[in-house]
Parts: C-alpha cells; sequence; structure tokens
C-alpha cells in the first residue's frame, strides 16, 4: 500500500532525486517493517489518492548523480539500462514500479535483472522493454529538415526517449548542427557540429512558425521516391500498418501531405 | 553548464526567431552546387520505377561506428527507414543510374526493344542524393544498380566513380550496395568490392536454360564468374583480418582514415579515370589499399513464375548458392508480367507472391533450422504446398519423429519443430536447465503454439488430445480450427488464410523477407516462428 509519493519534476535528473530521497525515507520512516509503500511520481502526471502523502522533490543534480552512481554498482549496467526504461517509460505506474524494482535490486544485486518470477521485476521488465522499443522505432522513424544547413526534427514519442536517441545520431552526423524537439516533454537536444550533445528543458516551441521556416527541397524528392518505389500490383496496406504504426507517421515527412 | 553559448545565440536566433528577416531569408536560399533539382526529380521519377523490381533492400551484416568527422555509421542487424505501400521496407535509397540499356532481357521494363522513357543519372546527382536523403534520416544509404550503358565496363566504371566520389569526396560512411553488371572486367568488380558493402549479381533464372530464353545477352558465366571473383575477395579479406567462420558479421575499423589516405592518390587519379578503357591494368589505387573487401557480404536474386523452373529446381539452386558461393541472402522475386512477350506469362496473369512466399519460408529453412533441400521437395513432387507452410508439410509428412519432447530433445530436434523458431528453440534450451517446461511456459517463450501443439510433448503428456495422424494435423492447420473442436472442413474457411496472415507478423514472429526491421538483437530474432 503506497503511502508515501515523491513528486518530481520529470525531468530526468528530477526522477532520480526523488529516488534518493524515497530511499532516505524508507530508511527514517519505515526501516525494516517496509512493505513497498512508497513511490516516485511525475508531478505532471499522476492521479491524487486520499490517503497519500505527496512530497514535492526539489531536482538536485548531485543527488541525482549519486543515485545512478549507485544503481550502476549495485545492478550493473544491464540492471541500471532496465531502471533507466522504466524510469522514462510514460505510465502513471512506472513511478512505483521504478521504486519497487530498485528496492529488490539493492537487496539481490545484479541477478535482478533475471528474477522475472518477482511480479515487479517483471512488471519492470516489460515496461522498460516497451521504452526501448519505441526508442528504436523512433531511431528508424525520426526525420530531419534542413533549415539552412541546420538539420532540425520533432517527434512526439509517449515516452522519454530523446536522451536514448541522441549517441546514435551523435556518430552519425558528427559534422551536423542538429536539433530534436521532443513536443510531448517540452525538451530539445542540441547537437553542435563536431561537438557534444546536450539537453534543454522547458521550452516552448512555435512548430508552425519553424515549419513555415524550413523551406526544404527534398522533402518532395523523397516523397516522390517512396511513392514511386511501391509496386502497384503487390499493394498491401495491411502488411504496411503492421510493419509502421500509424502513430509514428503524423511527424514522418512521408505522411505529412497538407499541401 | 552546457557551455558552447555561441551556438545557444543560435539556436535562439534561428528557432525561436522573433525576426521575421530570418524567415525571409531562409526562403530565398539558392542552391549553387550545379546539381539542378528539377533534372534530378524528373530522374528519380523514372529510375526509382525501374529499379522497383529488384527485391533486397536491406542495410544489414556489416558494423561500423562513425568515425567523428564525416557523415554515416553501419549496424549489422540492418536500419529500416520507411514503408512503401506494398508493405516492403525501405532502407536504401534503391535507384537505377541509368535505365538507357543496351541488353534485351525479356522480363525487363528496361529492355532495349521497350518504348519507356530513358533517363541517366550523373555521379554528382547521385552523390547528393544520397548524402541530401541520409542526413535527413531517410535512408541508411544508397543500392545502386543499372542498365547497361554502351557495354558493361562503361557502365561499371561510371558506378565507380559514383562510388569513389561517395566514399571518398564526401566521406560518406553509410551502407553501399552496389550491384554487379554481368560480363564486367574483374579489376571493376574488385575496386568497386573495397568501396561497397555488400555487392550483388542476379542470376535471374534458376537455370541457364532459362537465363538463355529469356536474356539473350546474358551468359550464366558471365554471372557465376564475378559471383566466384567476390566470394573468393571476401573469403580472402576475412581471413586477413583473422576471421576464419563464414558467417559473423563483420565488425569494421578505421574505415575512414584508410578512405583519406588513398584519397590524395584517387585525386590524381581522377582525371584520368574518365578514360573508359577495356583493358586497365592496376590504376584503381584505392580499390588495392583498402582494407575491407564486401564485408557485408554479397547476394543474388531469382526471378520465380517467368519460366518453368519448378521450386524444386529453385530450393537446390538456392543452397547450391549458399553452399558453394558463401552467399548471405537468396531473394526471390515474383515475376509481375510487364512485358507482352509470347515467351512469357500473359499480361493479366497475377505475380505468384504465395509461391515467393513458400520459396522464402523455404531458404529459411536452409539457412538457420538445418534442413537440406532435398529434405523438402524432391523430383516427384517439385512444388510446395499452397496450403501449409514447407515446415509443417516436411513435419507432417515425417510424423516419425514426433512428438518431440521438450524437455530432453536436441536443439536441432527443437528446431524442426513447426511453432519453434530459432529464438524460442534456444530459449527452451536454457530454461530447461533451471526447471521443468510446461506448455503455459512455451508461450511465453515465443512458441505458436497453435502449430507446435500437434507435434510436442510436456513432461509425456500432449497439450490436448490430438491424433498424430497426416489428414488430421493437415486439416486443423489449414482452418485453423482449435483442436478441441469439431474440423470445419467448410471450403468458405479457407478465406481465413488472407495473404495478410502469411505477412502478419503474428505467424512468421519478425520479419522474414527482409532481415532488418523492428529488428532489436539481430540474428535471434529472424525468423520467429517459421
Ligand atoms: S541488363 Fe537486362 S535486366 Fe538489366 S536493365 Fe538491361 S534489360 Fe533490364
Amino acid at each position: 500500500m503506497i503511502e508515501y509519493v515523491l513528486l518530481h519534476d520529470g525531468t530526468l535528473d528530477g526522477i532520480f532525486t526523488a529516488i534518493y530521497d524515497g530511499f532516505a525515507l524508507k530508511k527514517s520512516v519505515y526501516k525494516d517493517k517496509y512493505d513497498d509503500n512508497i513511490a516516485v511520481a511525475s508531478k505532471n502526471n499522476y492521479e491524487a489518492h486520499l490517503f497519500c502523502n505527496y512530497i514535492e522533490v526539489a531536482t538536485d543534480s548531485t543527488k541525482a548523480a549519486k543515485t545512478v552512481e549507485y544503481i550502476v554498482k549495485k545492478l550493473g549496467m544491464a540492471g541500471y539500462d532496465m531502471a533507466m526504461g522504466v524510469a522514462c517509460h510514460f505510465s502513471e505506474e512506472a513511478g512505483e514500479v521504478l521504486f519497487a524494482f530498485l528496492v529488490r535490486g539493492f537487496k539481490v544485486g545484479k541477478g535482478i535483472i533475471n528474477k522475472l518470477t518477482d511480479k515487479w521485476v517483471m512488471r519492470a521488465f516489460e515496461l522498460s522493454r516497451k521504452t526501448y522499443n519505441e526508442s528504436h522505432l523512433m531511431r528508424e522513424f525520426i526525420r530531419f529538415s534542413d533549415m539552412r544547413g541546420r538539420l532540425y526534427a520533432k517527434i512526439e514519442p509517449k515516452c522519454n526517449i530523446l536522451h536514448m536517441m541522441c549517441n546514435h545520431f551523435a556518430d552519425r552526423f558528427p559534422g551536423e548542427n542538429w536539433v530534436i524537439f521532443d513536443a510531448t516533454h517540452k525538451i530539445a537536444a542540441v547537437h553542435p557540429c563536431y561537438k557534444g550533445w546536450f539537453l534543454m528543458d522547458d521550452l516552448d516551441v512555435d512548430f508552425d512558425r519553424i515549419d513555415e521556416m524550413a523551406h526544404d527541397e527534398y522533402v518532395d524528392l523523397w516523397k516522390l521516391f517512396v511513392d514511386t518505389i511501391a509496386i502497384e500490383e503487390r499493394r498491401n496496406e495491411k502488411c504496411q500498418n503492421n510493419h509502421l504504426p500509424k502513430w509514428y507517421r503524423k511527424n514522418m515527412t512521408e505522411w505529412n501531405r497538407r499541401e | 553548464m552546457f557551455g558552447s553559448d555561441f551556438f545557444m545565440e543560435i539556436i535562439k536566433k534561428e528557432f525561436f526567431a522573433e525576426d521575421n528577416s530570418i524567415l525571409e531569408q531562409a526562403k530565398n536560399v539558392p542552391y549553387d552546387d550545379g546539381v539542378i533539382l528539377r533534372d534530378v526529380s524528373y530522374k528519380l521519377k523514372i529510375l526509382t520505377d525501374a529499379a522497383k523490381y529488384d527485391v533486397a533492400c536491406t542495410s544489414s551484416g556489416v558494423t561500423r561506428k562513425g568515425n567523428g568527422k564525416t557523415m554515416g555509421n553501419a549496424a549489422a542487424c540492418g536500419i529500416c527507414h520507411a514503408f512503401a505501400a506494398d508493405g516492403r521496407c525501405i532502407s536504401l535509397l534503391k535507384i537505377l543510374m541509368s535505365n538507357e540499356c543496351v541488353f534485351d532481357c525479356k522480363y525487363c521494363i528496361n529492355r532495349s526493344s521497350n518504348d519507356v522513357p530513358r533517363a541517366t543519372f550523373t555521379p554528382d546527382e547521385i552523390c547528393k542524393l544520397t548524402m541530401e536523403f541520409y542526413r535527413r534520416n531517410y535512408i541508411e544509404g544508397l543500392f545502386l544498380s543499372s542498365g547497361v550503358i554502351k557495354n558493361p565496363n562503361y557502365t561499371m566504371e561510371l558506378m565507380y566513380e559514383v562510388v569513389r566520389r561517395l566514399r571518398v569526396d564526401h566521406g560518406f560512411n553509410g551502407y553501399i550496395h552496389i550491384k554487379a553488371i554481368p560480363g564486367a572486367a574483374q579489376e571493376l568488380v574488385e575496386a568497386i568490392g573495397y568501396l561497397a558493402d555488400r555487392m550483388s549479381i542476379n542470376l535471374e533464372m534458376p537455370t541457364g536454360e532459362g537465363l538463355k530464353e529469356m536474356a539473350p545477352h546474358k551468359t550464366r558465366n558471365t554471372i557465376l564468374k564475378p559471383m566466384k571473383q567476390i566470394q573468393t575477395g571476401i573469403f580472402n579479406n576475412r581471413l586477413s583480418h583473422g576471421i576464419t567462420d563464414k558467417k559473423s558479421a563483420m565488425q569494421m575499423r578505421n574505415y575512414g582514415d584508410d578512405l583519406y589516405e588513398s584519397a590524395l592518390s584517387s585525386k590524381l587519379l581522377a582525371g584520368e579515370s574518365k578514360v573508359i578503357s577495356e583493358n586497365r591494368n592496376n590504376d584503381f589505387i584505392i580499390g588495392t589499399r583498402g582494407k575491407y573487401f564486401v564485408p557485408a557480404g554479397q547476394s543474388t536474386q531469382m526471378i520465380v513464375g517467368a519460366t518453368k523452373e519448378s521450386d524444386y529446381h529453385i530450393i537446390n539452386v538456392a543452397e547450391a548458392l549458399y553452399k558453394n558461393y558463401d552467399l548471405k541472402r537468396v531473394f526471390y522475386s515474383a515475376y509481375i508480367p510487364i512485358n507482352d512477350d509470347s515467351a512469357l506469362p500473359a499480361l493479366d496473369v497475377k505475380p505468384p507472391l504465395l509461391r515467393e512466399h513458400r520459396l522464402y519460408q523455404a531458404d529459411f529453412l536452409l539457412r538457420f533450422y538445418g534442413f537440406k533441400a532435398s529434405e523438402l521437395l524432391t523430383e516427384e513432387r517439385p512444388f510446395f504446398n499452397e496450403n501449409i507452410d514447407p515446415k509443417c508439410d516436411w513435419a507432417v509428412r515425417h510424423l516419425e519423429h514426433f512428438p518431440v519432447e521438450i524437455n530432453q530433445a536436441d536443439i536441432a530436434v527443437l528446431l524442426r519443430v513447426p511453432g519453434i523458431g530459432v529464438k524460442s528453440a534456444r530459449r527452451i534450451v536454457q530454461a530447461r536447465r533451471l526447471g521443468v517446461i510446461d506448455f503455459g511456459d512455451l508461450k511465453k517463450m515465443g512458441v505458436v503454439l497453435k502449430r507446435a501443439l500437434y507435434f510436442i510433448t510436456c513432461k509425456g503428456k500432449m497439450m490436448y488430445d490430438t491424433k498424430l495422424e497426416e489428414s488430421y494435423i493437415v486439416n486443423h492447420l489449414i482452418y485453423n480450427e482449435p483442436p478441441h473442436k469439431a474440423v470445419g472442413q467448410a471450403e468458405a474457411n479457407y478465406s481465413q488464410m488472407s495473404l495478410f496472415d502469411y505477412y502478419g507478423k503474428e505467424m512468421y514472429g519478425d520479419n522474414y523477407i527482409f532481415d532488418n526491421h523492428f529488428v532489436t538483437n539481430s540474428k535471434a530474432t529472424m525468423g520467429g516462428g517459421v
């Protein structure tokens, strides 16, 4: 039964600060009588319950860094990746699952990721798999537009996956200035050419205006290519839908046919 | 914290601009690199249309990290970027360099005797398209094929020029697949091989006679010779990197550096390389200095249904290609009647998509499931069953091997059970070290129980009270009836098996035609539960 919910600001630093504070709380309030009473949640995305205490957490990147370090030390890289996958999932329960997963992980150690018989670990496994799937698909389906030599892309992912995609594109386009806007989470990844990428948060972006600015001639060439490459005699929309979920299409160049 | 204030300024200004003049400017930037997009657009339509019948569009087989300087990297599992209306994945910019072909292959839309619009890209146009599509994340790279301009060598020299410019002048580090032209000189194949990731040369027809009938300008020899050359080149090159097995994906290092070193010498060459000569000796300096030869391996393609060859012929040829030529993939392409020709199926004949599909399934059985072609078909029984897939077909004709006990059977035996894929077979073997497996667990491991249940036991028990009898199992498999219900023999039920079922993920796990969509951990997921 959840008695305390630590509310963070939805950023990665925020989540890991809340975890840090959560474990401090667990130690001081419950000692060894703990029975999954603590969860973390984003203050923008939670359902209030009557008998629950809500504590707002002030994001503190030192605490967050310590938490990450501790998770890596205790659970190994694979365990950390799984925790990260859960932390970035959009569902309301993710915070509860993450906390429960870490409580068990800190006890069990590196073997935790295989302990799928525990229902919390199983749930963590499922959530994190969904997150990584989305990040993988987004890597394929994201489209950049050229704005006077700079690349710009807009995505609307359900999970907070922007940071998971950036190494891939930094490796692939080292000499480009590129920006990816995540309109769902109002954050952006910025990559100045030949430098490391970084995240910017709290963005309010007028996308219509940007679309207006992006006047990219290759868009038409690409649409022409996609239309022409299909073999009419083999038309198979079901198969297409199966491979390319409609959800992803709204920001894909070739599906964007306003004119 | 982030540094790079300068760039922040740019971002603020350009992406959150208040100032309208920037908007105006953005719209008025002219392109001034000599490539005229209107021409490119015209050619792109013709040369994409002309290339669309080629099947392979995978970007798999090689891992190459970015070099930190120029654009591009590659992932062995392949990355898919879009799906066309026919459901096929788009991974590469698949175009012909030219369709101004002097050959007259009967089955081909570009044959010289056809009256179709013709076009030829310049190397710069292709480079430009590839680079610009790539940086927008539309594609993983280029798949370049071509009709024969003047003669095979002339054509291949132009193709070489495209790859050279991409790799050296543009530093392109993404995926390149080049189709070799039958009859081109060895030196050209070699030079391109050191710059491309994958090469292929189409076998076109399963038999030499079929080829003679259909492609008067090609011979079996002009196809098999370069295929052999590429195979030998790959083999020796892998050995020089200390790789002795023939299957593993190549992990490449220092690719870019290597090319830059030789860039200079190639620049010196550039003036001269315009000379088209049949017998040049050692002009392709980059080629001989390159470190990797066709690192993503070789593939080929056969047309199905244009000539009389049976499935038996086709899979035997495929088997020989895998065995004797170390091919990565053999692709099958259902013939689509485009030319009115007495030697070909009539124009209203539907492309044999189901047949093509069965061949792909059989191909997977050859590559991943330890089957031999002779086990699947014989001269007396030369075609696959339309109603059930080749693995089920084999199983019901070999019921003496079944049922198989999940908790004991060897992995090679598990692989032969319908509904058990490579991945699930591996999971079973792993899981049973820790405990006893029951039917409930199988489902979680990805086994397609509705097909497997007729052929397996868990802890000595069948799942339902089913009969180990050919006609009984076939009926259930075809009509998709739950085994505990009455067998519905009504013909109408056949409609349940739409083509979508064949292509559906549910039946075949992941993808079996294109080895690269949705594959997070590459090899293991291929072919799911064939
Ligand atoms: S060589 Fe034959 S198959 Fe190739 S483009 Fe020319 S006519 Fe077509």
